[in-house]
């Protein structure tokens, strides 16, 4: 099985699923641990309360440093939302962005978030906020020195839900998603493959990515698209519809320019670059 | 209004001429055209070079007859319909009455890919029905091998005569029953040997990979873009609506891909499934309209427990 994944992107925001809440860990840290050595603030979002991951992290010199000096924090997310929170994805991101503020004010080179966000995503109704707070955030940290790994626990969350997340992400773990649908200098960028398998992940996607502003042309950057199929294409057009406006999709498939006039798929523009 | 043969018809009237001269084409021809073009009806010739040049000669110029590219019409049966179909909305909403068009198939036609445009000649009694269209179909008895012509004469309800008369077919198949018959699926050589790759349950993305894999520096990009597309279609359709187990084989030959994909199911119950768009949304019917249209040749086959559909991308016009 292929996946977007292995493509080169910026490194910024990437997806992580687990089924043992050890190897996320000691991701985690590898990734704060390269944050540290970058300069940056990390911070910590785990599922264990704070005192649990803070007493493992104090075993790690590096990190009990870091702690002390207030380069790294962690927080549990239960403590922070409690159960069954439903995010504000307006909200969550200025969070972040006064948090990169405090990092850069502070002196670091700016801010890295390893989190696992598996408690704030159980319900439909979590899971929709969140997404939409996965793509806003993308686009922040396009802007803004700010990185993060979002982890999610296969076993409580299932490959499906999953998939709806790790689908907004630059990148994924492997077998996670086959699209990638995320903020670029444009509108918007989409790599991978979209078929059967996924349309309506696809569909939400388009939504929970949805851009605020005027409505018009939406340009999509899909220079890394290597399939579509007539429902994706079809999703785009009733997308680009509510949007009163059209999209113009930027990509190698001439296949899609094709699949575009068959259907009459009058609000997509297909502008072929190989 | 309608007028000639025609007169007091509603709907398509679909005509076979099989000739085995010029002469006994021009017969009929001509009183044909001509007669459009007095009546004052959009008179259109969908000729090949040859004939073309022929009527072009008889009629002499400005005789009010259009003649399109046969060759550019008749390359896929599934987009001769929906170019006709468009063709003769347009001439609708112009306020045409009705609409006259001769055409024939191209060489190419009366080989391996004949089942499909058989299909063709059949789904079009339907497709066309909703337009006052007189057309006719024209079949070279010289070089169009028995079978075929016998498929000729099952698809048309009616014969158009070199000594103008207008014959119905005792033969005539209506669409709804011989689209549900098996056509004969010429074996491709290349299936003779095992296939180059085979797949049991494939997802869609397997088959997509396996089929740019083959087609990569064998076959145009674009054509390889393309029968993934129909790959794809197809294998989800057998997926979703077939029997388990799902068998995917592929056969690469120096200029062209063929891909086999038969389920233990019973095929689409639409019997114009491939050429004409579903009209359920959720059949597949869809996704067959573009196989249909993304390869250069699709046929099918039901076998007692098996449906088979193969594809094929590059030249398909081998002999055997």
């Amino acid at each position: 099985m292929t996946s977007g994944s292995a493509r080169s992107v910026p490194p910024g925001h990437v997806c992580w699923s687990y089924d043992d809440p050890a190897v996320f860990d000691a991701r985690a840290q590898r990734f704060l641990l390269a944050g540290l050595d970058a300069g940056e603030r990390v911070r910590y979002v785990t599922a264990e309360p704070e005192d649990v991951a803070v007493a493992r992290w104090r075993d790690v010199p590096r990190l009990r440093a870091a702690l002390g000096s207030g380069a790294a924090e962690v927080v549990s997310v239960r403590d922070t939302y409690g159960e069954r929170h439903v995010v504000d994805p307006a909200d969550q991101v200025a969070t972040y962005a006064t948090l990169t503020d405090a990092a850069l004010a502070d002196g670091h080179a700016g801010l890295r978030v390893a989190a696992d966000a598996t408690a704030l995503v159980v319900t439909a109704e979590q899971r929709d906020a969140f997404a939409r707070y996965e793509h806003l955030v993308d686009r922040f940290m396009r802007a803004r020195p700010m990185v993060a790994a979002c982890g999610y626990d296969r076993r409580a969350l299932g490959d499906a839900a999953i998939e709806e997340l790790a689908c907004l992400h630059p990148s994924a773990d492997p077998g996670t998603t086959l699209f990638h649908l995320y903020a670029g200098a444009d509108d918007l960028v989409l790599t991978g493959e979209l078929d059967t398998s996924n349309h309506d992940v696809f569909d939400a996607a388009l939504t929970r990515a949805h851009l605020d502003g005027a409505p018009g042309d939406l340009v999509i950057r899909a220079d890394g698209l290597r399939f579509v199929d007539h429902r994706n294409l079809t999703h785009l057009n009733r997308y680009a519809a509510r949007r009163g406006g059209t999209v113009t999709l930027h990509t190698p498939l001439t296949s899609a320019a094709r699949l575009v006039e068959l259907l009459g798929l009058h609000r997509i523009r297909v502008e072929v670059a190989r | 209004m309608r007028t000639g043969a025609a007169a007091g018809h509603s709907g398509y009237f679909h005509e076979a001429v099989c000739y085995g001269s010029d002469e006994e084409l021009l017969a009929v021809v001509l009183p044909f055209l001509t007669g459009g073009v007095a009546a004052g009806e959009p008179t259109l010739v969908a000729f090949g070079e040859r004939n073309t040049a022929l009527v072009r000669a008889a009629l002499g110029p400005d005789s009010g007859v259009s003649y399109l590219g046969g060759g550019d019409v008749y390359a896929r049966p599934t987009a001769a319909i929906r170019s006709y179909r468009q063709l003769l909305a347009e001439h609708v909403a112009a306020g045409a009455g009705q609409i006259r068009i001769i055409g024939e198939l191209p060489p190419s036609a009366f080989g391996p890919t004949w089942d499909w445009w058989a299909r063709y000649e059949s789904a079009i009694n339907h497709a066309y029905d909703d337009f006052p269209l007189w057309s006719m179909c024209a079949y070279d008895t010289r070089s169009t091998p028995a079978a075929m012509l016998a498929d000729v004469l099952r698809t048309h309800p009616r014969t158009a005569t070199p000594d103008g008369r207008h014959v119905p077919n005792e033969g005539y198949t209506a669409p709804e029953a011989y689209l549900r018959e098996n056509r004969p699926m010429v074996p491709d050589p290349l299936q003779a040997d095992a296939p180059a790759v085979e797949l049991r349950d494939p997802t869609p993305a397997q088959a997509r990979e396996v089929v740019h894999e083959a087609g990569h520096g064998r076959l145009k990009a674009d054509d390889v873009e393309d029968l993934a597309v129909a790959v794809s279609e197809v294998v989800t359709n057998a997926l979703r609506h077939g029997r388990p187990p799902v068998r995917f084989r592929l056969w690469a030959g120096e200029h062209r891909i063929v891909v086999s994909v038969d389920d233990r199911g019973d095929g689409p119950s639409d019997p114009y499934a491939g050429l004409l768009p579903a009209r359920g949304a959720t059949s597949g019917g869809l996704g067959l309209w573009i196989t249909h249209q993304s390869c250069n040749h699709v046929a099918m086959h039901r076998g007692t427990d098996t449906f088979t559909l193969r594809l094929t991308a590059g030249n398909p016009h081998f002999t055997a």
